[in-house]
């Protein structure tokens, strides 16, 4: 096990490498410059501007200072922002991004889980079919959509919650259930699914032929085994929650790397645009490593390679 | 003999989108403490539904609509689903056909057979771990103690069909039910599997139901024989009496396709021709006569009732009717009346 996370880890940071160097040579290739709101500059100003952030370098060797960068967990100043290093920028946004995505899948995931397991018990009843409901309308309503919705009618119109504000939990609750709507609807089907497929199994049947009771069968039996494919789409899950996190953190003005990263985006803030793409490349590739670490630890079925003894 | 299970014109219902299915019209049958009782018939004869009808582990559609299931005296049919749940894993339990698939595929074997002690009895984690233990030992899995932390994927087809019979048997049930235990295992498996059940009757005196539509192996382990047809018992007896002087056409059919030792190379095995029909609309008559070649007109028009051949041997067919004509049954069977005869004189 220790052998297999270790080779995983190695692997991380080599993909983390070849994203670094793609998106590297990408942001050369982008028109425009960060400075091209600045052009009453002279040539000799922009020349000094331009040396000071090496831009003057041929493109090889600031693409060796760069990854040189890297590996000191350097990710590069800012162009703007006060040319605050780029790490320091995500650091003081990581934890708003971090509470409304962890809250926005432990509720979606949650829920999504106790819906899709009724809604398998109670196959083809009325839970079922609301069940069904829900999460069509969590999987086709956009985040931004649902964001805009609940700004206006929660905040706006019913003042229960803050508009626009980031101060306490009271200002997450609208932002993390625009964006628990989309795992709460996938976890749903899928738990529904993998239920349904688990309660007409065999070994389902002995567990009642043994005196457990309907639930006794699914708190011991039944929901274990539908809960081990749901650790697959936790990965998918995370990506979509971080791309839906980018618009909502803008809708209700958080400050979270999400908002930064469209900010930079309008801005040619090349560093930061770089350091958040490899910042957000880092933890998806740790979340689908993690969920393989959990998917080897909770499937006794599933062995790794070399004899299945470690 | 004390008659712990008493099955009295049960009838099973399923709804499908096609309509009703009649699998099971009206089968009696009882069962002593102790015996075996084998359950025989084709595929799709009702034999499952009969057994399961009595732990009430049916599909959502079936509708057990009329008739009694009495353990001890007490209708099961009007118990509660907790009275229910009480009588399951405790006092009848059952073994599944196919062990790959009848085990909890991420528990560990040492708990799925401990379960029912826990449901069942004020017994501590511990002691009910021991008892597993010490039962796993007892069906023949080999070092129960380092293997009860395995997974069901860890053990070969006949141990896991061992595992799922401890766990039948780890709360020595009065009745255990078995339906086609050996059907998904290897000949030389099957055979195992019926000696250890056998065994097992001995130390803990338990009655069993053994379900097969593989004839060879209930002379080996089975007091009585219920041959069943089209959701009907049609003949039931000891197995002397019903595989040495049987009554039923289909008896006789069942047991030509059947190879025995005194079957010679020239003896071909003879399958019954036609099919089962279809219980969404059952015949009016005889369920057989239609596969039938020794069926008369009454068969088509008439149910037979039981005739009684001897105290414990009875078959449903117009056959043994006082008017009926004589036949003359396949030879097999006629080597089958001849064995029987002497049987007899040797008593
Ligand atoms: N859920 C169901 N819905 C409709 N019909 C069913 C259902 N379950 C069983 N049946 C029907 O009931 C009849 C009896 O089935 P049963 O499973 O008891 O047969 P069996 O004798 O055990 O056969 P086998 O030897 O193949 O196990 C069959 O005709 C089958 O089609
Ligand atoms: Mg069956």
């Amino acid at each position: 096990m220790a052998k297999y996370i270790l080779k995983r880890i190695l692997y991380l940071f080599l993909t983390l490498f070849i994203i670094a160097s793609i998106t590297f040579f990408l942001m050369k290739m982008l028109p425009g410059t960060p400075f091209s709101n600045q052009n009453r500059l002279s040539p000799d100003q922009l020349a000094i501007v331009k040396a000071q952030y090496g831009l003057d370098q041929p493109i090889f060797i600031q693409y060796i200072r760069y990854i040189g960068g890297l590996f000191q967990g350097n990710l590069g100043t800012s162009f703007q922002f006060n040319n605050e290093p780029v790490t320091q920028l995500i650091g003081q946004r990581l934890a708003p991004s971090m509470q409304i995505g962890a809250q926005a899948m432990v509720l979606g995931t949650i829920l999504g889980i106790l819906l899709g397991a009724v809604a398998a018990i109670r196959k083809n009843s009325w839970v079922d079919t609301l069940a069904t409901f829900v999460s069509i309308l969590g999987i086709s309503i956009p985040s931004f959509v649902l964001a805009v919705l609940l700004q206006f009618y929660l905040a706006y119109k019913w003042h229960i919650y803050p508009v626009a504000l980031w101060d306490n939990f009271q200002s997450s609750v609208l932002p993390t259930i625009a964006l628990a709507a989309l795992p709460l609807g996938n976890v749903a089907r899928f738990m529904r699914t993998e239920m349904v497929d688990v309660l007409s199994s065999d070994y389902i049947e002995l567990a009642k032929s043994k005196g457990n009771s309907e639930w006794q069968v699914v708190i011991k039996h039944a929901l274990r085994n539908s809960l081990i494919p749901i650790v697959t789409i936790i990965g998918p899950m995370a990506v979509s929650t971080m791309t839906g996190s980018m618009v909502v953190e803008n809708i209700f003005s958080i400050p979270g790397i999400g908002e930064q990263f469209v900010k930079s985006i309008t801005t040619n803030d090349y560093p930061t645009i770089m350091g958040l793409t490899i910042f957000y490349s880092f933890l998806l590739i740790l979340v689908f490593l993690v969920v393989d670490i959990l998917y080897v630890l909770i499937d006794p079925r599933i062995r790794l390679g070399n004899g299945g003894n470690d | 003999m004390d008659k712990i299970l008493e099955v009295k014109d049960l009838h099973v219902n399923f709804a499908t989108y096609n309509g009703t299915v009649q699998a099971i019209r009206g089968v009696n049958f009882d069962l002593s403490a102790g015996e075996t009782l084998a359950i025989v018939g084709e595929s799709g004869s009702g034999k499952s539904i009969t057994v399961r009808s009595i732990l009430q582990l049916l599909a959502k559609n079936a509708d057990i609509n009329k008739g009694t299931i009495l353990y001890h005296g007490e209708d099961l049919l009007k118990k509660s689903k907790k009275e229910m749940d009480n009588i399951r894993g405790n006092k009848i339990s059952m073994i599944f056909q196919d062990p790959m698939t009848s085990l909890d595929p991420t528990m560990t074997i040492g708990k799925q057979v401990a379960e029912p002690l826990l449901i069942h009895n004020k017994v501590s984690k511990k002691e009910a771990l021991g008892r597993a233990e010490e039962v796993l030992r007892l069906v023949g899995i080999p070092n129960p103690k380092e293997r009860m932390n395995d997974y069901p994927h860890q053990f070969s087809g006949g141990q896991r069909q061992r595992i799922v019979i401890a766990i039948a048997i780890v709360d020595y049930p009065e009745i255990l039910i078995a339906d086609e235990p050996t059907t998904a295992l290897d000949v030389t498996v099957q055979a195992q599997i019926i000696d250890l059940l056998k065994e097992l009757q001995q130390k803990i005196g338990t009655a069993i139901i053994f379900i097969t539509h593989d004839l060879g192996v209930v002379a080996g382990i089975a007091d009585r024989v219920a041959v069943m047809y089209a959701g009907k018992f049609v003949e039931y007896g000891s197995v002397d009496e019903v595989f040495y002087n049987p009554q039923h056409p289909y008896t006789w059919g069942l047991l030509d396709s059947m190879p025995t030792l005194d079957t010679s190379e020239d003896d071909h095995l003879n399958s019954i021709p036609g099919t089962p029909p279809n219980l969404l609309d059952p015949p009016k008559g005889d369920a057989f006569a239609p596969r039938n070649e020794y069926a008369m007109q009454i068969d088509l028009e008439e149910q037979p009732p039981f005739f009684k051949i001897s105290k414990t041997h009875y078959a449903a067919t117009w056959l043994l009717h006082p008017d009926a004509p004589k036949v003359t049954p396949p030879k097999g069977i006629q080597k089958r009346f001849e064995k029987f005869k002497k049987l007899g004189d040797s008593k």
